[in-house]
């Protein structure tokens, strides 16, 4: 049994996702916003070791590793998404991409 | 030392987050993304969870963040435009509140409470065994709460029980149904006791020790050594090969001496590597550190790998009269479970392909949708295929020359033989 304190994985899971969120709000590149996705899902997979760790349980690692399958069909679709947007509009600035409100 | 080590990763993680965020070169980010996922990954080491771990480099620092560099250059963003003046400036206000926010309502109620108050892990039943160790030769019945262990004869170990944590009453009877001793016994989660009946001229008292039968590191063996009849302090020793104390002009060589101090009715566990030992106890008698006296009969005994003895010294009842004591080891050898380590990746493959087979299909199914819609998605044809067919069917209704011309910026000289003029001739 580690003696690091379970919460302090919990916290720094917390801070982690906290900055990832920022990123998606603030950032207005794409590919930088999509990044900051991947550091929130990272986040979520170390409260979940760090939990499975607590009780002992391995069904919490199992679900971190159908997390990162999902991640990485979501950021093979993301990126292919990007690159056709980038194609039509040039930019893969998220401010340019305004064409819905008309 | 693990403590440093988590708060030096954490530091680098949040560092490396942030650094993310901040940078404007995409392609700075994207390094600065694969350092934290590479901190990220040793804590999962840190928490048992080596496959995993693995899977984080493997998968996350390499496929991934390789794509993502892949599609930066490809698209040539390496500097963002995030300079510029924001067009939903009100955004950045929001969201840095929101950040905030959001913290503090995770973090005040985690300080206030003095961190997580996480329920332990549920242990599992108390289990225990009984061992009759008493100078009886008439078999007794021990009774534990409801559980009767019927006809228990001197030097028997019974089998592992499973107990429901609580308070029980131990009473122990003989055949005419005489209660020879009564003992209050409280069970809690995830102990494992040898209860012990012992008595030198009768069933004196029963006693219950704990028995560690966690695997050991490095699959050694366990001893659990218990004194149950001197007063004084008592040594486990190993005799050697040649059965002979080893003994120097101060005492005792230490080598030889197997366990700490042990003092009546405790019990000491200590794990040692397997073979044969000539095994005899020693008691401390004078008043230097090694001024032992040994005492009962030497024993050999084969120890193998991942397995666990009880030694119980307690009088020996045959030659009571003689004051030697004898070494009664009657507790027989239980097998240790075989440390396998907690997270292995051969632990998680069980259960990803017993008992979560049908979402594991399920995942392999959307990676292969995945796959189908980026090859759809970045299609050429998607955006361009009506526009190119246009130009096609120009370019051909174009006479020659005309696209030539446009392809190579100047005008082709086309010898084309000039006719005479008819009229000109015939003047």
């Amino acid at each position: 049994m580690t003696t690091v304190p379970i919460g302090a994985f919990f916290a720094l899971s917390l801070v982690l996702f906290i900055i990832g969120a920022m990123g998606v709000l603030l950032r207005r590149n794409a590919i930088i916003i999509f990044m900051s996705v991947e550091l929130m899902l990272n986040a979520a997979n170390l409260a979940l070791v760090a939990f499975a760790r607590q009780w002992g349980d391995l069904d919490g690692q199992v679900f971190v590793f159908f997390v990162m399958t999902v991640a990485a069909a979501e950021v093979a679709i993301g990126l292919a998404l990007i690159v056709a947007i980038f194609r039509n509009k040039r930019s893969i600035n998220i401010d340019d991409l305004h064409q819905m409100e008309g | 030392m693990e403590l440093a080590l988590f708060f030096l990763l954490a530091l680098t993680a949040i560092v490396s987050a942030a650094g993310m965020i901040y940078q404007k070169n995409a392609v700075h980010s994207a390094l600065f993304l694969i350092l934290n996922f590479g901190c990220v990954a040793l804590l999962f080491l840190m928490l048992d969870a080596p496959f995993i771990s693995m899977v984080q480099i493997a998968v996350y620092a390499g496929a991934i963040m390789v794509l993502f560099l892949f599609v930066i250059m490809l698209l040539g963003a390496e500097q963002t435009t995030d300079t510029d003046a924001r067009q939903f400036g009100w955004v950045t206000q929001a969201a840095t509140v929101l950040g905030a926010a959001f913290l503090f309502a995770m973090a005040i109620p985690l300080v206030l409470s003095g961190g997580l108050n996480l329920p332990e892990a549920p242990g599992e039943s108390p289990r225990l065994r009984l061992v009759h160790l008493a100078n009886v030769t008439e078999p007794v019945d021990i009774a534990i709460g409801d559980t009767v262990f019927e006809n228990v004869v001197i030097n028997e170990t019974t089998d592992f029980t499973e107990f429901e944590a609580g308070e029980y009453d131990v009473v122990v009877t003989n055949d005419a149904g005489d209660v020879l001793f009564e003992t209050p016994l409280s069970l809690e989660p995830d102990q494992i006791l040898t209860v012990v009946a012992y008595g030198e001229e009768t069933l004196e008292s029963v006693v219950a020790i704990a028995n560690n039968i966690d695997s050991t590191a490095d699959n050694t063996a366990r001893l659990n050594v218990t004194n149950l009849s001197t007063e004084n302090p008592l040594y486990l020793v190993d005799l050697g090969r040649d059965r002979q104390l080893q003994v120097s002009s101060d005492g005792v060589i230490e080598d030889a001496v197997l366990t700490d101090a042990i003092p009546f009715g405790e019990t000491v566990t200590i794990d040692m590597s397997d073979g044969r030992y000539n095994l005899r106890f020693a008691e401390e008698t004078g008043s230097g550190e090694y001024e032992l006296t040994l005492i009962g009969a030497q024993r050999g005994i084969d120890i193998e790998e991942a397995t666990e003895q009880t030694l119980i010294f307690t009088p020996d009842y045959q030659s009571v009269n003689d004051p030697q004591f004898g070494f009664r080891s009657a507790v027989e050898t239980s097998v240790l479970p075989v440390s396998e380590p907690f997270g292995s990746p051969g632990d998680i493959g069980g259960l990803l392909f017993i008992d979560y087979l049908l979402p594991v299909n399920l995942v392999g199914f959307l990676l292969l949708v995945a796959l189908v819609g980026v090859i759809i998605l970045t299609r050429p044809e998607v955006t361009t295929s009506r526009r190119s067919t246009l130009n096609r069917r120009r370019k051909v209704s174009r006479p020659l020359v005309s696209v030539i011309t446009e392809q190579t910026g100047r005008d082709v000289v086309v010898d084309t033989p000039k006719l005479e003029d008819p009229s000109g001739s015939g003047d």
